[in-house]
């Protein structure tokens, strides 16, 4: 049993830290109705311009540096790539953003090598320590609670202030959103930066725990979308749940399967959501 | 030369397989497989573990050897990815095979069967794979000239394909799929039973992967994992897009381009030229031409052609 909430309270670190990403991108879908397949890249080139920048300043200097690169990156990403296609049917959306990610996948490859690198992180956080059942490292402690703590802050951005409300009207409805005097374009561009600040974020805290190599962003792409796809796509809520859910499926199963198996557990949750509930936990049926 | 031709024809043959079964299903059918690269595992796996001799006594840990001959594997290969095809297909199906779910869906179906591939060794002998498949037919021809004529008939094969694919297309029943790709809903309200219809183009499209698969395994004769990552289907969608989608001829048009010119042509770039960059500057170029493409040349190089019947205004 002790063994279980162990597992339990990974699953929650790990769901923690697919959280954050899990927002950005359940934002960016509601924002330009299409999955960006190019976003597990945003999270891999965030980690490694927090990299380049921790060479020479601290390392809370260059995390805040590497999310706001994401965040001037995606709003350019977006006008340069995206606009011009509106109108185009999703799948052109689709199988450019996937275009995209080759594109920046192998401009990381070419500027940093394809090498496994890490965040070196001050030796005291990384010591494991027990908080009651959990088994859990400072550091985990940290990305977790700054993983809540920033989430709570979205979700609150998103329903209690007038930019989250019209970020969320026109997600549901831009046209409407327009009539109603909302500048979508602009409100489009706020998206994408916050969505790509997330994305960046979630990518660097990633990258704290963990050796990383230049595709860590793309494989982790699945699973973060499995999180949102589960929580219900464009839903904050769904994602932040999703991800929970996720994660903790993921670590628990190492009960009974192989632990190199768990990536795979997320595919599994996802299809069999589609089966039993397409629309996910929070989103809605869609006629 | 003549054996890089070889070569460029036997690549270019395998991609014009693979992009000719997701041509099928992207072009006439709008969904957006990205598991071509599982689907073509499948295919190879299967073939691999039919032929491999019953009585391996090596490290081999395999699902099964059957020992049985090429032809029978290739058919086995077949039927199982198109029944593989089916259960992903069935999934899809529950989402009204939306682009968005069809993508994650495949993508989820590869990446999960490299996973169950690599770390589960009793299914296939892991990162190792099924190693040392027969070739057919060795014994008529020696190992060097076995590679050409392995090309000309893959050659052959690739053109009947997409010669069968170009038939079908234009059969009221291709004419059906175009009509349901370019306005589901009025199809759909003319009595097509338009998932059923997208859920048979996509197994089909699935049983072309597999044939590519059964082909692979002899050529290669290792089939292992890692011949089946992400950058088949990242190759094979290319092919597609540049070629044209929604027309027979365009993934060979594609595949020539993609695979002669950057594939393999970057080899007789001048010596001295950065060659640990090189394979992210294709990388780059063959992203930027996916993007540049479907901005500025969505039809791709050969057009989808109007079709000759009388155009019925609306």
């Amino acid at each position: 049993m002790d063994n279980f909430l162990t597992l339990v309270g990974f699953g929650i670190v790990t769901g923690g830290s697919i959280m954050v990403p899990a927002l950005g991108m359940t934002l960016m879908y509601g924002s330009s109705r299409f999955l960006n397949f190019a976003y597990g890249d945003f999270m891999t080139l965030a980690a490694f311009i927090t990299i380049s920048f921790a060479s020479f300043l601290p390392l809370p200097v260059a995390i805040v540096l590497g999310v706001v690169a994401l965040a001037c990156f995606g709003p350019l990403v977006q006008r340069v790539v995206f606009a011009p296609l509106t109108g185009r049917n999703s799948l052109v959306l689709l199988v450019t953003s996937l275009g995209l990610s080759f594109v920046i996948l192998n401009c990381i490859r070419a500027i940093w090598g394809t090498e496994s690198r890490t965040l070196s992180t001050p030796k005291s956080l990384t010591h494991g320590m027990s908080v009651g059942p959990f088994l859990v490292t400072p550091l985990e402690l940290i990305i977790l609670v700054s993983a809540l703590v920033i989430s709570g802050l979205v979700t609150l951005l998103l329903y209690k202030t007038d930019l989250g409300i019209k970020i969320r009207a026109t997600a549901e409805s831009p046209g409407l959103a327009q009539t109603s005097g909302v500048a979508v374009g602009q409100l489009r561009t706020a998206t994408w930066a916050l969505a790509s600040g997330l994305a960046g974020l979630g990518g660097i805290l990633f990258a704290l725990r963990v050796a990383f190599t230049s595709d860590f962003g793309f494989s982790l792409l699945l699973t973060v979308a499995a999180a949102i796809i589960v929580g219900g796509l464009g839903s904050p809520v769904g994602a932040v749940v999703g991800a929970l859910v996720i994660g903790i499926l993921s670590e628990v199963s190492t009960e009974w399967i192989d632990p190199s198996l768990k990536s795979g557990v997320a595919f599994v949750a996802l299809a069999v959501m589609m089966l039993v509930r397409p629309h996910g936990l929070f989103g809605r049926a869609e006629a | 030369m003549i054996d890089f031709l070889v070569v460029v024809v036997t690549l270019g043959c395998f991609y014009a397989l693979l992009a000719t079964g997701l041509n099928l299903q992207l072009g006439t059918s709008g969904l957006a497989n990205l598991g071509v690269a599982g689907f073509f595992a499948v295919g190879a796996y299967v073939t691999g573990m039919v032929m491999a001799p019953r009585d391996a006594t090596d490290t081999d840990e395999l699902l099964f050897k059957l020992g049985q001959p090429w032809i029978v594997a290739a058919v086995a290969a077949v039927v199982v990815t198109a029944v593989v095809g089916l259960l992903v297909g069935f999934v899809m199906s529950r989402v009204r095979l939306a682009p968005l779910f069809v993508a994650i869906i495949t993508l989820a179906f590869a990446e999960l069967l490299l996973l169950l591939l690599t770390t589960e060794s009793s299914l296939a002998n892991g990162f190792n794979g099924v190693r040392n498949v027969a070739r057919p037919l060795s014994g008529v021809a020696g190992y060097f000239d076995y590679e050409r004529y392995f090309a000309i008939v893959l050659l052959v094969l690739t053109a009947l394909v997409v010669a069968l694919v170009r038939y079908i297309t234009h059969t009221p029943y291709g004419r059906t799929l175009r009509a349901v790709r370019e306005d589901p809903e009025l199809a759909e309200s003319m009595g097509f039973d338009v998932r059923r219809l997208r859920l048979g183009v996509f197994v089909l499209g699935c049983a072309i992967m597999g044939l590519a698969g059964a082909f692979w395994a002899p050529y290669a004769t290792v089939v292992e994992p890692s011949a089946f990552a992400i950058d088949a289907t990242f190759l094979a969608l290319v092919v597609v897009i540049i070629g044209g989608s929604g027309n027979a001829l365009g993934p060979a048009a594609g595949s020539v381009l993609v695979i002669c010119l950057i594939e393999e042509g970057s080899r007789f770039l001048p010596g001295g030229f950065a060659t640990d960059v090189l394979p992210s500057a294709r990388g780059i170029v063959i992203g930027l031409l996916l993007i540049v493409f479907l901005r500025l040349r969505p039809d791709g190089l050969v057009a989808e052609r109007p079709q000759p019947h009388r155009e019925v205004e609306a």
